[in-house]
């Protein structure tokens, strides 16, 4: 079974707080947290692109170790939303800075971007702002055109616990990009700007009923659509084409003898580290 | 001689084993309620998101525990849903946030008794999950 993952943990400057959301959301039973940065780069002045800050480092934050031993498999994401309001605002998502981060979600604003987002451009995850009402409605060409590639699409349950109307929207909207795209390729994820406000992965499934999923959708919106949006992103980040990918394996002990050729292994495989650019 | 019995038919009833909890200072504390307070914020928390049909719903509170904040909860079968999207809408109680963690649910009371995911080889049995504050 896929671990249960929350792919939309606010950023937090304070890493402590960060810290408190990873340790709140282990205990409830969750393995996969994506800390989620949202942007919208502006395109009139120059350098919109060094403006978008890179990934956060998540190998450093207090705390982290003993939250390891606890829980072993954790596995921690970095994942950039980018808000795109004017079409010229594209052109960043397929840059180094938003490329770098494992997950790259895109969140459209009207209906032509939303177009152009599921038939060309290179990213992982569609969020949509659904706390009020959605200014177009989603429809099958673009959404199955979407799930084709690969690409899913993201509910916040967070909106829907914070208060009354986003509630009513969010439920709305949910229920009418599930009948779309009856139910495959759904995640939820909590979009928590409180940590009271995260629930446990078994509350979301039964969540997830009432947004009209069948239960083995329900289920998979946590555990195995996250997971395929991870194997997705892992496609597109490290390897060309989605068919090679290459790794850097530790030099065998036997060939550490041959001094020569252990330099120009260590050269070789220095190049190969370098990032692959398409 | 053991026996082995099987309820052929679905369960009449569900059972929840919950926690209510709320943040002070940093960490997480429960909430201890008496039974006709927790009744009716569960009665709120159902009316508020299914309405009329959803405060017709009868739940049962079978236990409030003292010491460790759980609560036992009774539904019909056909009402489980309904009854736990309420308790995971729920998000406050008398004005501070707070979650009812859903610990356990199950058709039969007994299996409430142990919980294989709070289990672990590395925590002494009878001691206290590190998850709360002891208050």
């Amino acid at each position: 079974m896929a671990s249960f993952g929350d792919i939309s943990v606010p950023y937090q400057n304070d890493l402590r707080v960060l810290m408190k959301y990873i340790s709140t959301l282990v205990n409830l039973g969750y393995e996969t947290i994506a800390i989620n940065r949202t942007v919208s780069p502006d395109v009139k002045g120059k350098g919109g692109q060094d403006k978008i800050p890179g990934p956060p480092n998540l190998t450093s934050l207090p705390g982290l170790e003993d939250l390891k031993k606890t829980c072993p498999k954790l596995k921690l994401l970095s994942r950039i939303t980018v808000i795109i309001e004017d079409q010229q605002q594209v052109r960043f998502i397929p840059g180094e800075t938003v490329q770098s981060y494992d997950i790259v979600s895109v969140q459209p604003t009207n209906e032509k971007l939303f177009q152009q987002i599921s038939q060309a451009v290179e990213c992982d995850v569609i969020s949509f702002d659904m706390t009020s009402r959605m200014p177009f409605y989603i429809k099958h060409p673009q959404v199955n055109l979407a799930i084709e590639r690969g690409v899913s699409f993201e509910i916040l349950y967070a909106p829907a616990i914070r208060d009354e109307s986003l509630r009513k929207h969010t439920i709305t909207n949910a229920l009418e990009l599930i009948r779309v795209c009856k139910g495959r390729n759904v995640v939820m994820s909590s979009g928590a700007e409180q940590t009271i406000e995260l629930r446990g992965p078994y509350d979301i499934i039964n969540l997830g009923l009432l947004f009209g999923l069948k239960p083995d959708q329900s289920k998979a919106t946590v555990s195995r659509n996250v997971r395929s949006i991870i194997y997705h992103a892992e496609a597109r980040n490290k390897t060309v084409k989605g068919a090679v990918s290459l790794e850097k394996m530790p030099v065998p002990a036997s060939s550490v003898k041959r001094g020569h050729e252990n330099v120009e292994q260590s050269k070789e495989s220095d190049l190969k580290s370098k990032k692959f650019k398409v | 001689m053991s026996s082995r019995v099987t309820a052929k038919q679905k369960s009449e009833y569900y059972y929840l084993k919950c926690v209510l909890e709320q943040e002070e200072n940093g960490t997480i504390k429960y909430i201890v309620l008496e039974r006709v307070k927790l009744k009716s914020l569960i009665v709120n928390a159902l009316k508020q998101l299914h309405g009329l049909v959803g405060a017709a719903i009868t739940v049962d509170v079978l236990k409030c525990e003292k010491t460790s904040g759980e609560i036992i909860l009774r539904v019909k079968s056909s009402d489980l849903i309904k009854l736990r999207s309420s308790l995971t809408i729920l998000n406050n109680y008398n004005g501070t946030p707070c979650r009812c963690n859903v610990k356990q649910v199950s058709p039969y009371l007994m299996s409430l008794a142990a919980d294989s995911r709070a289990w672990s080889p590395v925590e002494v049995r009878g001691k206290q999950s590190r998850y709360y504050e002891q208050s």
